[in-house]
């Protein structure tokens, strides 16, 4: 397993522990979080209005 | 042809900005609200303020950062301490990118100021792209 990535011990042993569970190779789940991590979402103003109030919920 | 005074002083009318947020931003957010009652309030005033006039510093601390890594994004105060980091481009709509809120010593940029941290999260900034 390659884990130069993976700097933090927590994530790696998150990861390993992930991947014990479901066969999928290290590296492939820090591919995906990573992706995911980098992820944008477009908001009209009204929709980020709306986002904001869902996130915060009662922190609002 | 005549327009009214009204008239003349409108926006565009449409979707003339949009906002993105990425994971870092929901998660920053989340965070610093918990402990910042009216922070909600103050990110909604901000997206009001900005398309209403997305020129139009929002408050009177609404500057780009203008040294080190953090050069080219901008921020603007919620909080004595709080700051939201954000970055405008393109236009028709414009997009205004929402990185995250964040400390002055998250930034980096309290007293002392932190060089290292400076580019630590620019990094983690740059790193947050449009699939």
């Amino acid at each position: 397993m390659k884990l130069k990535e993976i700097k933090e011990p927590s994530e790696q042993k998150l990861l390993e522990s992930a991947s014990n569970d479901s066969g999928i190779l290290v590296e492939d789940l820090a591919r995906v979080i990573r992706a995911k991590e980098s992820v944008w979402t477009e908001h009209t103003p009204e929709e980020f209005e709306a986002h904001t109030r869902k996130l915060l919920g009662e922190n609002f | 042809m005549k327009t009214s005074k009204n008239q003349s002083n409108q926006q565009p009318a449409g979707p003339d900005v949009k906002f993105r947020t990425c994971p870092l931003w929901d998660q920053s957010v989340s965070e610093k609200a918990r402990e910042n009652p009216g922070l909600g309030q103050k990110i909604v005033e901000f997206q009001k303020a900005k398309t209403a006039n997305k020129l139009a510093p929002f408050g009177s601390k609404d500057v780009p950062f203008k040294h080190g890594d953090l050069k080219g994004f901008n921020h603007t105060h919620l909080t004595h301490d709080l700051s939201l980091i954000y970055a405008m481009h393109s236009s028709n709509p414009t997009l205004i990118d929402l990185y995250g809120i964040f400390s002055h010593d998250e930034l980096g940029t309290g007293q002392p100021i932190n060089i290292k941290r400076q580019t630590s999260i620019s990094k983690k900034f740059r790193n947050q792209s449009f699939n």
